[in-house]
């Protein structure tokens, strides 16, 4: 309100390494980091379907066979469990359900759509494998 | 030096603050209020409130009803014509409350819930769980932005009121964040700076209540009346003095002593917990004292027994409650009790005004618990005060706004500039240049150690004696005193010595005016006069400002339809 | 009672004297039923009248009292000593704001926030209170309770790093205000307010840290708010989508 002199104020500005101040903050980076190696999975992926595509199957398969593949798309699944796994934790963070006078925990929601997830895949190879 | 001018300048921004200004806004939308507080408004003191607020809102319940038992739990020293006034306004002003927003518990049906309360004959609070006075000050901050017309200074400290010739014309004030003192200028002023627990050492009552706008006034020559009536609230936490709410017996909870018995009834048969609060605490206090309390290393205290209430009642009415035990004493109160002694919690005395705030000075009015209308009496029932803030603060805003109108604006000229200056030297070339002498916290823990010793709830001639003696030696000390923080800038220390300079100004009314009523009412306990004397002292106390220590006179009591009568429950 | 001692060690910044802050170490005697707030008071008192922070309720209501104590925002006042036995506690000013002095930071930024949200009951038509309250059940209360608990420490405004690299950020405390508001039975903004949490710097520059809830002492899950302002704005867009003149 008032126009009198004012003395500065100190300015503080996030340090780079602010995530690592505590163990929250770098749960949160590594999770972001995680869409990366989901992203070049994909890339990956459609690259090896391009092959299919055009025609050479036997193509494709070397490809997957590549030892580096097989490396990268391991560090990918892993990542993507990760990110997965925090997803479904969230998700019971934002969307508690109530039961009774009491709310389900985020590691309920967590434990159930990892259940759900891997009955879920079961099925999926099932169908396109399997039958 | 820097000024500022509107139409109102209201000293404070609790309940009665912002209910005042936004009434003056609703009666006349052109009205340029200012709302001056020394913390920003939602940190006030209202803030703290738990049990809930009384109006009359049921079919079961009368305006007779609310009215007599706020009168009787005054000790028959409230004027009658306010207490009138007040009921017949408390359900409105409850309903307003809803309509902005204020989250309200609910029946089943969707009506606001109420509950029991010390001396209500009837269920008639109405609640938020147990954070009404939290849930209030929210709504009413909240809604207040929406008025453009509501200037706020936040975080400003008012240092005095500038008078001419009888009428007030602004205050002066410290810009906390340049350190600056600023004038406001103002047809008229509203005072609403709540109580001054922070007087006593023991008390539910945060920092910032140290009875800045008593002091104001009674320095610009109001009378402070009935000052000798502080309540004692019967259950704090013996440490830290933290309020656990009323409404913890309202929803049942029991006072045991040592041996486990529930031992008002020996006092108050017919009310049990839901007594008030004078006889409760007097009661405590007689418990200790006959050895039937427990020793803890804060002293005796008792204890608040909520365990058969069950978890679910307790987290569904008194959440803050369980809070509160589990964090400050690491107890679930609904495993255990909670240890509990009484201390000072409320000023039922206050600056003396009419049923609008009017404190018979031009242009000057007051309303909250700074205020004393009078409708407290000597003894304020729990969930009253509230209302009273909403009531009155209303009432005085209107009343501001309509004086507000037909007056000029002031000109920043002399009386008022000259009496600027003296301010801004006393301040800041005096109190903050003194360089040496004694601390100013050590003067206010004498003070307050003092005033606990000496004005507490049972009183004897003697010891007022002492009281009004030494508050008037510590007056002097803090002539002496010094702030060691030399800056400008957001200077707390400099705000704490001014804030004790108040404090001994209102502190040493309350001995004086005790030593001369020579008898036993509602919160006023003599051990040396135990009876109430209605030939004598059915009078307010008036404590006039001189140059040396108050001049106490008296004012006679507005009786209407209720004639005094034994106060039995 | 035993009486130990703690090392505090609280930044000080004082713009009259100071370009820089710097640390100032003070020893406390102290009580285990002690809270860090009676350490700062204790300081204030018998040590170094000039420590500056702000406090008023020392019940954890109002809110006045936050600071970064061992780099977490925290209410002093709801912070025991005993919880640090044994070492150093350090106490700064909560992160990201612009400090005015020692521990009092600058809030202005948040009250622009508050007002911006439109935080009061906004309704087509007034009933007068004369007529009574407006009807409300338990379960619409229930369904913004919890956002109305909230007491404006800005602590998760200190936590969020999203507050700390965007100022503009609407943030936390200022959201679930705002969806306290969107959901209660009584009002009717909800086209008032959509525009404005939905903006630039609303609720999608949220990324999900988490912090905020973290270290709310009021349990009032502002993160949660944000979700489901997220939920609400993202279903109304797609209803206006497949029902461009029916929908709401
Ligand atoms: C723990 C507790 C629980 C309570 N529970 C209940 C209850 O359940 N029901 C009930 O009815 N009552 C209750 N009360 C009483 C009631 O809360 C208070 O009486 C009431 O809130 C006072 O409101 P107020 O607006 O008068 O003052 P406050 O809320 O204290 O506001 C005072 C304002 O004045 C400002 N101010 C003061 N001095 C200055 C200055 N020098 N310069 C500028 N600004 C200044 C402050 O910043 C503040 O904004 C309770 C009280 C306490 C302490
Ligand atoms: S949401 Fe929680 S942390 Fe944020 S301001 Fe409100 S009470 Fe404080
Ligand atoms: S002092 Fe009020 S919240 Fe800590």
């Amino acid at each position: 309100m008032g126009d009198a002199k004012r003395y500065p104020e100190l300015r503080r500005r996030l340090s780079y390494r602010w995530w690592t101040a505590n163990r929250h903050y770098t749960m949160y980076m590594v999770r972001e980091w995680t869409s990366l190696f989901v992203a070049l999975y994909s890339l990956m992926f459609i690259y090896g379907l391009s092959l299919w595509a055009t025609g050479s199957r036997a193509d494709f398969l070397n490809f997957l066979k590549n030892p580096a593949i097989i490396g990268f798309s391991l560090i990918a699944f892993v990542f993507t469990m990760y990110h997965a796994a925090t997803w479904f934790y969230l998700l019971g963070a934002v969307v508690p359900v109530k039961i009774g006078r009491s709310r389900t925990k985020p590691w309920q929601a967590l434990v159930l759509n990892i259940i759900l997830l891997i009955i879920i895949s079961f099925l999926a190879i099932w169908l396109v494998v399997l039958r | 030096m820097e000024h500022h001018s509107h139409d109102i300048v209201i000293v404070g921004g609790g309940a009665a603050g912002l209910r005042a200004a936004i009434a003056a806004v609703e009666l006349q939308p052109k009205m340029d209020v200012a709302v001056v507080s020394k913390v920003y408004p939602m940190r006030s003191h209202t803030v703290s409130a738990e049990g809930g607020m009384a109006a009359v809102t049921r079919e079961y319940d009368s305006f007779d009803s609310h009215a007599y038992d706020t009168i009787k739990g005054s000790d028959f020293l409230a004027d009658q014509d306010s207490v009138e006034f007040f009921v017949k306004e408390a359900p409105r002003e409850s309903y307003q409350l809803e309509h902005w927003g204020c989250p309200f518990s609910r029946d089943p049906d969707g009506r606001i819930s109420s509950r029991a309360f010390g001396g209500m004959s009837v269920k008639r609070t109405l609640f938020a769980t147990d954070k009404i006075g939290f849930h209030l000050l929210h709504t009413l901050f909240q809604t207040s932005l929406k008025y453009e017309n509501i200037h706020r200074y936040d975080e400003w400290f008012v240092t005095s009121l500038l008078v001419d010739k009888d009428r007030v014309e602004g205050v002066t004030a410290i810009e906390m964040r340049t350190g600056e003192l600023v004038t406001i200028l103002g047809k008229a002023v509203i005072i609403a700076t709540g109580g001054c627990g922070r007087i006593f050492q023991f008390t539910t009552n945060g920092w910032i209540k140290t009875g800045d706008g008593m002091a104001l006034a009674y320095r610009a020559g109001v009378p402070l009346k009935d000052m000798e009536m502080v309540q004692y609230h019967p259950t704090l936490l013996p440490n830290t003095g933290i309020l656990i709410t009323e409404a913890a017996r309202g929803e049942g909870g029991h006072l045991l002593n040592k041996d486990g018995e529930r031992f008002l009834k020996r006092y108050v048969p017919g009310k049990m917990e839901l007594g008030p609060r004078d006889i409760l605490s007097r009661a405590e206090m007689s418990e200790i004292n006959a050895g039937r309390g427990f020793d803890g290393p804060y002293g005796s205290y008792v204890n608040l027994d909520l365990t058969h209430l069950g978890e679910i009642t307790i987290e569904d009415k008194l959440p803050f409650v369980k809070e509160l035990a589990e964090k400050y004493l690491g107890i679930d109160p609904a495993h255990e009790p909670i240890p509990v002694r009484p201390g000072q919690h409320y000023m039922m005395g206050g600056v003396h005004t009419d049923m609008h705030g009017f404190t018979g000075m031009p242009g000057l009015y007051a309303a909250g618990e700074v205020a004393c209308v009078t409708m407290n009496g000597a003894n304020r029932l729990g969930s009253n005060s509230l209302t009273e803030c909403l009531v009155f603060g209303a009432a005085a805003g209107r009343a501001a706004a309509q004086y507000a109108m037909h007056e000029n604006s002031p000109s920043f000229g002399n009386p008022v500039q000259g009496e600027a200056m003296v301010e801004e030297k006393r301040i800041f070339d005096q109190l903050l240049k003194n360089e040496q002498g004694e601390k100013v916290s050590s003067i206010r823990t004498e003070m307050q150690n003092q005033m606990e010793k000496n004005v507490g709830i049972y009183r004897e001639e003697n010891r007022l004696k002492e009281a009004c003696r030494i508050v008037g030696e510590l007056k002097t000390r803090l002539k002496n005193g010094i702030v060691e923080d030399k800056d400008h800038v957001y200077n707390t220390e400099l705000v704490a010595s001014l804030e004790l300079d108040f404090m001994l100004d209102v502190a040493e009314t309350i001995p004086y005016s005790a030593l001369q009523r020579h008898e036993s009412r509602g919160a006023h306990y003599r051990t040396d006069y135990t009876k109430r004397d209605d030939a004598n002292f059915l009078k307010h106390s008036m404590a006039h400002k001189t140059t040396g220590p108050p001049r106490i006179d008296y004012s006679p009591v507005t009786i209407t339809r209720w004639k005094p009568e034994e106060r039995v429950y | 009672m035993s009486q130990d001692v703690a090392t505090i060690r609280v930044t000080r910044y004082r713009p009259e004297k100071d370009s820089k802050p710097f640390f100032q170490e003070y020893k406390v005697p102290y009580r285990h039923d002690m809270v860090v707030l009676d350490a700062l008071n204790y300081i204030k008192a018998e040590i170094d009248g000039s420590l500056t922070y702000r406090w008023s309720c020392r019940m954890g209501v109002c809110g006045s009292c936050g600071a970064n104590i061992d780099g977490e925002p925290k209410l002093t006042c709801a912070s025991f000593l005993h919880d640090f036995k044994g070492r150093t506690i350090t106490i700064e000013p909560m992160t990201h704001f612009p400090v005015i002095k020692d521990l009092v930071v600058d809030m202005e930024d948040f009250m622009e926030k508050l007002v911006k949200i439109k935080p009061w009951i906004i309704r087509d038509k007034e009933t007068p209170p004369e007529q009574g309250e407006y009807k409300q059940s338990a379960q619409e209360l229930e369904r913004y309770s919890q956002f109305s608990s909230c007491i404006n420490c800005m602590l998760c405004y200190a936590a969020c790093p999203i507050y700390g690299l965007n100022e503009k950020f609407l943030g936390p405390a200022a959201t679930a205000l705002a969806y306290r508001y969107i959901e209660d039975s009584r009002d009717q903004g909800k086209d008032v307010r959509f525009p404005i949490v939905h903006e630039m710097e609303g609720v999608w520059e949220c990324t999900l840290v988490g912090e905020c809830s973290v270290v709310c002492p009021k349990g009032v899950d502002p993160m949660l708010a944000i979700q489901k302002t997220k939920i609400l704005g993202a279903t109304n867009a797609l209803k206006s989508l497949l029902m461009p003149r029916g929908g709401h």
